[in-house]
């Protein structure tokens, strides 16, 4: 019998989730307060904000109530999925509160409509506030038509500014900033709350290691620094790599592992394809050719030129600072891809 | 002999062979509390459709899981009603009493939320756990999608997995992810699934293959089974293209009972349309060339009889593949040419001189299939009269091999 590592799935209850305690704590105090009304879980790609979220609402679930909104791209749509998500609760059809026509058209409605229907459907439920949850914000707001985006930003803020609605926002994000239209950014900055999910340091990436496998496998101290160079305390990485222990070079119950285990199941582990999609998708997708270059320019051992964007992504998670302009790749495996796959740019 | 299913897809497991992992890969992650997406990819004719409809046999019957094929549409609102109708059907439920019916009695939704609320409320009338909602060739079907409705379907499919209850998985096959996704945030369904990748079969799994396949119908001469190997590179397809030619001659072949590498050559040759422009055998799937990669590392893994070079599989010949093998597992020694001549040739004599002259041929094929200069080795080193020495490589030990040395 294999161990089940939940690999490559978000974590859905609180049992599989591993220490972002601090983390929920964090959520929970402010959902708690009045002010502000929006979380915003913020962290890199697969460092587990969806799977925080989850956890976050089954904690919540009991005294709120969580709707989770799909991704759609225009206010309007974005106003039905909340209403109709709402009437679901409430043990009621759309049409039979007069919101939508018998061929599924939903009724024009404004802003003042909406938010009044939604305190008078939370009524229904007997639950005081709604959490309005949405993963991957970015998503919406970097696809969306630029004046719907904005329309959706104006309701957000404005659901949460006045008191009287009983309204709050759960986001998961992978930027803030940068996802945000400039005359947005202040507002949604004073109104929000970011809980910054990290890569584990080496001690509680061991923990985590040590959690998932319990006695399954065992880890001599270097294979953990080896594991650790390679998938830099990122939940998803490190999973990664045990599945690849355990499933591909079928590492049974009671082994032992030594750092040459670690560095073959991590050449393995580049070829598994969501594996291998993941790294693509996040040099693609979440870094700049800037930041590769950086990142490049780290692990050739001379002084990194460009120290801002190094410190971004020492924020981000991606670099580790080792004095002055020098920096070290944190998550290993994607310096690995880097190398493999833009050889040009690494000297190659 | 086992029904040859060509060119259709395999229908059930009495009819498929070999590809146990992916088989019990797929079968772990539909027993699992995960609700994640399983994405069967590999290149075209490998067998995705035959795994895909072994495994919802397999469903059907383990699981009381039932099988939903979604056909080819080309928008979120057209996927959405192909799911809800066929699980109406599954439940005996007509769509009106569920949902919203549209232009021409199909179902129609207005918001995801809603949708499955509707799924959610068919499943739960339906006499079965829960349900597979098959895409074969989703890549195809993204294809034809305007790049908002492949993201509404993604975002569909996601939330569908992620934030609602409704009892249900899908199963994809895609030959390749189209690029527009390795850009994008709807990426996401696809990162958290189970992927398992089909690839040709090894010389040993294709003799098995063909063997199992005709049965004690014919005996195939010595060097049948490798040239066809080397001419059908392991591709299921490719051998019962072969094989289904092969028949069209059964009674000559049976006569003689044994099939020699002329009767293959012949096999082979056969063209795929009759003079009449009529369909006579299906062509032969293509192969992608693989890419150069300077510095990428080589992985000899003999777990699962396959060579990598950095991300790219190599191609290669029984007898190319036995002699990495051989000198990747005595890494860092210099390998003499009668170890190699008996690992790759062991059921042959060396000779020395005859056998010399092929060693070097063969060193000569593999250093070009693997990217590597005689003259500058990164791989195979020649030491003058005493013989080879594999570097910059990293081996999986074969099963046994594993076993042996725990």
């Amino acid at each position: 019998m294999t161990l089940e590592l939940n690999f490559p799935n978000p974590v859905l209850s609180g049992r599989d989730l591993f220490d972002r305690d601090a983390e929920l704590r964090e959520a929970h105090a402010v959902l708690a307060q009045s002010s502000p009304r929006i979380v915003v879980f913020l962290g890199e790609r697969k460092i587990g904000k969806t799977s925080t979220l989850n956890v976050f609402i089954e904690r919540e679930q009991s005294h709120v109530l969580p709707l989770h909104l799909p991704t759609v791209y225009s206010l309007t749509d974005f106003w039905a999925e909340i209403l109709e998500g709402l009437c679901g609760a409430a043990d009621i059809s759309m049409q039979a509160l007069g919101l939508m026509d018998e061929r599924g058209y939903v009724f024009p409605l404004d802003e003042q409509q909406v938010l009044q229907i939604i305190a008078d459907l939370l009524a229904r439920t007997s639950r005081p506030v709604v959490v309005l949850c949405l993963d991957e914000f970015d998503s919406f707001l970097t696809k969306c038509d630029a004046d719907e985006r904005d329309a959706v930003l104006e309701f957000v803020c404005r659901s949460v500014e006045a008191d009287e609605w009983p309204v709050r926002w759960v986001f998961t994000m992978t930027r803030v900033e940068e996802s945000l239209p400039a005359r947005f950014r202040d507002r949604f900055q004073r109104l929000s709350h970011q809980v910054r999910l990290a890569p584990w340091e080496e001690e509680s990436a061991r923990a985590f290691v040590e959690w998932l496998l319990g006695d399954y496998l065992t880890f001599s101290d270097a294979a953990h620094e080896e594991l650790y160079v390679a998938a830099g305390g990122h939940p998803y990485f490190t999973k990664a790599v045990l599945h690849t222990l355990i499933n591909e070079l079928g590492k049974g119950q009671g082994a032992h592992i030594l750092p040459e285990d670690v560095h073959l199941a991590v050449e393995v582990t580049l070829r598994l394809p969501n594996v291998a999609w993941t790294l693509r998708n996040l040099a693609h997708a979440h870094l700049s050719g800037r930041e590769q270059a950086v990142l490049t320019e780290s692990v050739s051992g001379h002084p990194v030129q460009d120290t801002d964007v190094a410190e971004r992504l020492v924020q981000r998670g991606y670099l580790i600072h080792q004095g002055e302009g020098h920096y070290a790749l944190r998550l290993g495996l994607l310096g690995m891809w880097l190398f493999r796959h833009a050889p040009e740019a690494w000297g190659g | 002999m086992a029904h040859l299913c060509f060119p259709d897809p395999v229908r059930t497991a009495a009819d498929f062979f070999n590809r146990e992992k992916e088989l019990a890969e797929v079968q772990r992650a539909l027993r699992s509390a995960g609700r994640h997406a399983i994405v069967i990819l590999g290149p075209r004719k490998i067998g995705k459709s035959s795994l895909l409809n072994v495994l919802v046999e397999w469903g059907e019957h383990e699981l009381n899981l039932a099988a939903v094929h979604v056909p080819r549409v080309n928008s979120a609102a057209d996927f959405a009603a192909e799911v809800v109708e066929a699980l109406c059907y599954q439940a005996g439920v007509p769509v009106q009493e569920v949902g919203l019916v549209g232009e021409g009695g199909r179902f129609r939704f207005t918001t995801v939320t809603g949708l499955t609320h509707t799924l959610n409320l068919v499943a739960r009338r339906a006499p079965v756990t829960g349900f597979l909602v098959c895409v074969d060739k989703f890549d195809d079907m993204l294809r034809i999608c305007t790049e908002q409705e492949m993201r509404s379907i993604l975002n569909l499919m996601w939330y569908i997995i992620e934030k609602s209850w409704v009892p249900l998985r899908f199963i994809v096959t895609m030959t390749q992810i189209p690029e527009v996704i390795w850009k994008s945030y709807e990426s996401e369904l696809l990162l958290a699934s189970t992927v398992v990748e089909l690839t040709p079969w090894d010389a040993r799994r294709t003799q098995h293959f063909v063997e199992w396949l005709v049965g004690d119908r014919w005996r195939f001469e010595d060097g049948a089974h490798e040239w066809l190997f080397r001419h059908t590179e392991g591709h299921p397809f490719a051998l019962k293209r072969v094989l289904k030619a092969l028949l069209t001659r059964e009674q000559e072949l049976r006569s003689r009972e044994t099939v020699t590498v002329e009767d293959l050559k012949e096999s082979i040759n056969i063209p795929r349309r009759t003079a009449t422009g009529e369909r006579h055998l299906p062509r032969m799937p293509k192969r992608a060339p693989t890419e150069k990669q300077p510095d990428a590392v080589l992985l000899v893994d003999a777990a699962q009889q396959r060579v990598f070079l950095g991300d790219e599989e190599v191609d290669l010949s029984p007898f190319e593949y036995r002699l990495l093998v051989c000198l990747a597992r005595r890494q860092g020694k210099v390998v003499g040419k009668e170890t190699v001549a008996r690992e790759v040739w062991p059921e042959e004599a060396y000779a020395k001189g005859f056998g010399d002259t092929r060693i070097d041929a063969l060193i000569a094929r593999v250093r070009k299939r693997i990217g590597d200069d005689a003259r500058h080795p990164r791989f195979i080193e020649t030491r003058r009269g005493i013989g080879y020495i594999l570097h910059n490589f990293k081996y999986v030990p074969s099963a046994s091999e594993a076993e042996d040395t725990s």
